[in-house]
């Protein structure tokens, strides 16, 4: 009888979809709002992943390796988004929806327009420099881990990543004047 | 240790994540090169300016939420494609039960002729149960028909077990075997029952037997039947 119900419900063999991505829902949505800088969007985003991995459910059964499908699948799909909406500015102003629920989390005004700044200088990167910076200065991806995800050689990578820090340190103003007054790490 | 490898390896260097050789040579470097020092200095203030992005938290309710919403939408867009390619790729008896709104699938109209099988094959069963929330440990039996066997278990006039039902849809595969000599126009006659909570639904439901040629014609009968629509709103 074991073996009649383990062909009626392939569950007993494998996991379902809420237990497959439910470990990974607070990496998504992270990076998701690292790549699009608005909660809505991120949502969003998530959403539309989960959709597409709730259609290939017996692929991500199958995946080896989970957790870089899964973020490979949100890659794609920002990038997907980016391009169908790239002439709409990622982050219209300073003024944006963002003021609000940053104000609740820190009262910290010095913080929150370091936020912020840190959104719009992201929102000038093109999505392969944001995904870049965000999954490998933010969250500590290496760079042979970012070419399984984003399926690039390293060597692309590398030079990408180059070009999006430059640029970034450009609009953080990193000047080598101020930079004797910051600290960090 | 010279410039090239501050360059190839800043963030390690950053974040201290060197080996003990690496940091004492790294550190003697930079007492001599002052574009290492200032590189260093502004990739740190950089690192630093990142990493103090904040990300809002998602919410439990938000999480199932997205869950929900995420099964629904594959339903409502791609589940029917999914159940199309099926049927063409075998013949398939399609049932589907629908929990506690007592909706069921209207049973294909019957054509007039018999199409009666020659030889006995084997298919399977796809048995989609609808739920509107969670049945966790739910008492699950379903009685075979006569007409048919269940592959590997000939004889067998019914099963029972207990299962999680998950909130939307389950799906639930049975192989069976259809012998010679029958109808496969005529409709046949699964019994479910399901016991949640001292909570029980009996459910009689007819379905019909496809050829292979008829499957994928019949299939998108069954999914552009209005009853059969409606359920996706009980996700």
């Amino acid at each position: 009888m074991n073996k009649v119900v383990s062909l009626l419900f392939g569950k007993t063999n494998k996991q379902s979809f809420e237990q497959i991505v439910t470990p990974y829902l607070d990496l998504m949505f992270k990076v998701a709002y690292q790549y699009t800088g608005k909660t809505e969007d991120a949502e969003d985003l998530v959403q539309e992943v989960l959709a597409d991995l709730y259609h290939n459910l017996t692929k991500l059964q199958q995946a080896e390796k989970t957790k870089a499908w899964i973020m490979r699948c949100l890659y794609n799909k920002f990038v997907d988004q980016y391009r169908a909406q790239k002439a709409r500015p990622l982050i219209d102003s300073l003024d944006d929806e963002q003021q609000i629920p940053l104000t609740q989390i820190t009262p910290d005004q010095e913080l929150l327009l370091t936020h912020k700044q840190v959104l719009a200088g992201l929102s000038q990167l093109n999505s392969n420099q944001r995904a870049l910076v965000t999954m490998h200065d933010i969250n500590g991806y290496t760079l042979v881990e970012l070419a399984e995800i984003m399926q690039k050689p390293v060597g692309t990578l590398k030079s990408d990543l180059h070009r999006a820090r430059a640029k970034l340190k450009i609009l953080f103003n990193l000047q080598p004047s101020d930079i004797q007054s910051r600290h960090c790490v | 240790m010279n410039c090239e490898f501050i360059h190839q390896n800043i963030n390690d260097v950053c974040n201290s994540n060197l080996t003990e050789l690496e940091q004492q040579q790294v550190s003697a470097h930079l007492t001599n090169c002052s574009d290492c020092q200032q590189m260093l200095s502004q990739h740190q203030a950089y690192l630093a300016k990142l990493t103090s992005l904040q990300t809002p938290e998602l919410t439990a309710e938000n999480k199932q939420r997205l869950l929900n919403q995420a099964q629904i939408i594959k339903t409502a867009t791609n589940k029917n494609n999914g159940f199309v390619k099926g049927f063409a790729v075998a013949s398939v008896l399609f049932l589907s039960i629908f929990l506690f709104n007592q909706q069921q699938v209207e049973p294909v109209v019957a054509p007039i002729a018999k199409n009666i099988n020659l030889e006995p094959f084997t298919t399977q069963v796809s048995l989609i149960i609808y739920v509107p929330e969670d049945m966790p440990n739910a008492d699950l039996q379903l009685q075979i028909p006569d007409e048919i066997e269940l592959v590997g278990y000939e004889g067998l006039a019914s099963l029972s077990w207990l299962v999680d039902l998950k909130q939307g849809a389950n799906v639930l595969q049975l192989p069976i075997e259809v012998p010679e000599g029958i109808d496969l126009n005529q409709a046949i006659q699964f019994i479910a029952n399901i016991n949640n909570n001292n909570t029980q639904k009996d459910f009689a439901l007819e379905v019909k037997l496809v050829s292979p040629q008829q499957g994928a014609a019949d299939s998108v009968f069954n999914l552009t039947n209005p009853t059969a629509n409606n359920f996706n709103n009980l996700g």
